[in-house]
């Protein structure tokens, strides 16, 4: 059975502060997506309510055109 | 045309010129020839002047401006060199760890005195864990790129979307005025 081969590490502190930085990097990140996954839920609901609207307005407008374009004569 | 007869000089001011006969300029020879007091430097002040003579002056002598700073005599140290095992402890490692850090997985983010030695095949794991993160990484970088073109798009048609309203909201202001002329 073969030894094992083994790497020394001089730096092993400095690596194990940068991956406990990078990982509290995600969870800001993750925080962030979050936030804007929120806003973005936010946004759809305005473009349903604008697009309700812009519904009734072309409907109204519709109704306007038809009664100018039938004027009732007396 | 006597209009412009004032512009014309008067026949008694062009006579006066005529006549005016300046005397010839002296001679330079003449000046230099003239012979001018000389006053002696002791002579100068005394006669005329109220003021005492002046006290011979003393020899200047520069002073060292008096400072409160004490002359410190700094300590000889002697330069140990350090072991090749010793840890130095630098700021980073000083640095407390934030509130929300969870300790890493297995290690407990212990800080390791002396050589660490980690067996290759676990190295290699590792190796390929940053490899994987780095490409994550990339391609984070790529999507957000392209979620900023997105957005570049969006703001463009909002504005439209605007443009649009305020154009409607002019015309019904128009026929409104139309209608009930």
């Amino acid at each position: 059975m073969a030894a094992p081969v083994f790497v020394k590490i001089e730096k092993y502190n400095e690596v194990n502060e940068t991956i406990s930085k990078i990982r509290s990097r995600l969870e800001e990140a993750k925080a962030t997506l979050k936030k804007i996954s929120e806003l973005k839920a936010q946004e759809d609901q305005e473009i349903k309510a604008w697009q309700e609207e812009l519904g009734k307005m072309d409907q109204k407008i519709s109704f306007i055109s038809e009664n100018l374009s039938k004027p009732e004569t007396e | 045309m006597g209009f412009f007869q004032f512009l014309k000089p008067k026949k008694a001011e062009k006579g006066e010129k005529e006549d005016m006969n300046l005397p010839e300029l002296p001679s330079i020879k003449d000046y230099s020839a003239a012979k001018l007091p000389v006053f002696s430097d002791s002579e100068q002040f005394e006669e005329g002047s109220d003021l005492p003579p002046l006290e011979p002056l003393s020899p200047f002598e520069l002073e060292e401006p008096k400072t409160d700073i004490v002359e410190t005599v700094q300590p000889q140290t002697s330069i140990t060199r350090p072991e090749i095992n010793q840890v130095f402890e630098t700021d980073a490692i000083k640095e407390e760890p934030e509130e929300d850090e969870e300790p890493m997985h297995g290690f407990e983010s212990q800080i390791m005195k002396g050589p660490v030695f980690v067996k290759a095949y676990e190295l290699r794991a590792i190796l390929e864990g940053i490899n994987k993160t780095a490409t994550a990484c990339r391609e984070s970088k790529r999507i957000f790129t392209r979620i900023q073109e997105t957005e570049k798009e969006r703001n463009e048609a909002v504005a439209k979307w605007h443009a649009a309203l305020e154009d409607i909201q002019r015309r019904l202001v128009f026929i409104d005025k139309l209608l009930f002329e």
